[in-house]
């Protein structure tokens, strides 16, 4: 039966009990069957009829909501429109922050690529990997002063 | 609204229950006759009701309980999954 039998049987039981309430809305009229004081059987299959009426058609409601919000999870259904909006905000959100600012992105990357570089020898000569880390963030720097207008960061 | 939709399924099985009953319990039916038209339409939709709303119940408590079961294996093996790429790093 698979993962949607669960919601069908729920949808299918829900529509029974409608039709089973409509039945008993009718009966009292349909076999002539009025009723004589309060503990009549037409009055108790109305009462009866119009309660489980009300509770079938919640059920109904709630199975169906149950099963189109599983679809979604499983993207089966595309997402709703209120979704889709509340999604591109949150893109808009992460994406449109603005570019970040060149300097503090070079002086992250110094901090994160200075513990790769082999220690010096010794401190009196310049060390080589210090330079050429120097030399890659302006490289680095002027790629993004060239590119930061086209291109989001 | 899972819950709402299975104590629905629940309420519809109490009232074929109390169609059953209610002939007797409201003494619209006579002890000891023979069951009169009102008494008859009330069993039977009430035992139809009662069947279907308790089959219904099960299966969608067992619908849920396969679905946990589903979830908890590709949780186990996502964990696996990771674990193993850990191993290999």
């Amino acid at each position: 039966m698979g993962c949607s039998g669960r919601y069908l049987s729920g949808l299918g039981v829900a529509t029974l009990g409608l039709c089973a309430a409509g039945w008993l809305a009718l009966t009292p009229y349909a076999s002539g069957d009025r009723g004589r004081g309060p503990h009549a059987a037409a009055v108790t299959d109305l009462a009866t009829g119009g309660g489980l009426a009300v509770v079938s058609l919640i059920t109904l409601v709630s199975w169906a909501l149950a099963w189109r919000r599983k679809l979604r999870t499983d993207a089966a259904l595309p997402p709703s429109r209120r979704q889709a909006r509340r999604e591109a905000r949150e893109r808009r959100g992460t994406d449109g922050g603005g570019a970040p600012d060149p300097d503090r992105v070079l002086s992250e990357l110094r901090t994160l690529l200075a513990p790769l570089l082999p220690e010096p020898p010794d401190a009196q000569d310049e060390p080589e990997g210090i330079a050429a880390l120097e030399s890659m963030l302006a490289g680095a720097g002027l790629l993004m002063t060239g590119g930061g207008e086209e291109e989001a960061w | 609204m899972n819950r709402i939709a299975l104590g629905g399924l629940a309420v519809i099985f109490g009232t074929g229950a109390w169609l059953v009953a209610a002939p007797f319990v409201l003494r619209y039916q006579p002890a000891g006759t023979p069951w009169t038209t009102a008494t008859r339409t009330d069993v039977t939709v009430g035992a139809i009701l009662a069947a279907a709303g308790f089959a219904g119940f099960l299966a969608a408590l067992a619908g849920r309980v396969r679905e946990l079961y589903a979830e908890a294996d590709q949780g186990t093996s996502e964990a696996r999954r990771i674990e193993s790429l850990v191993h290999d790093l």
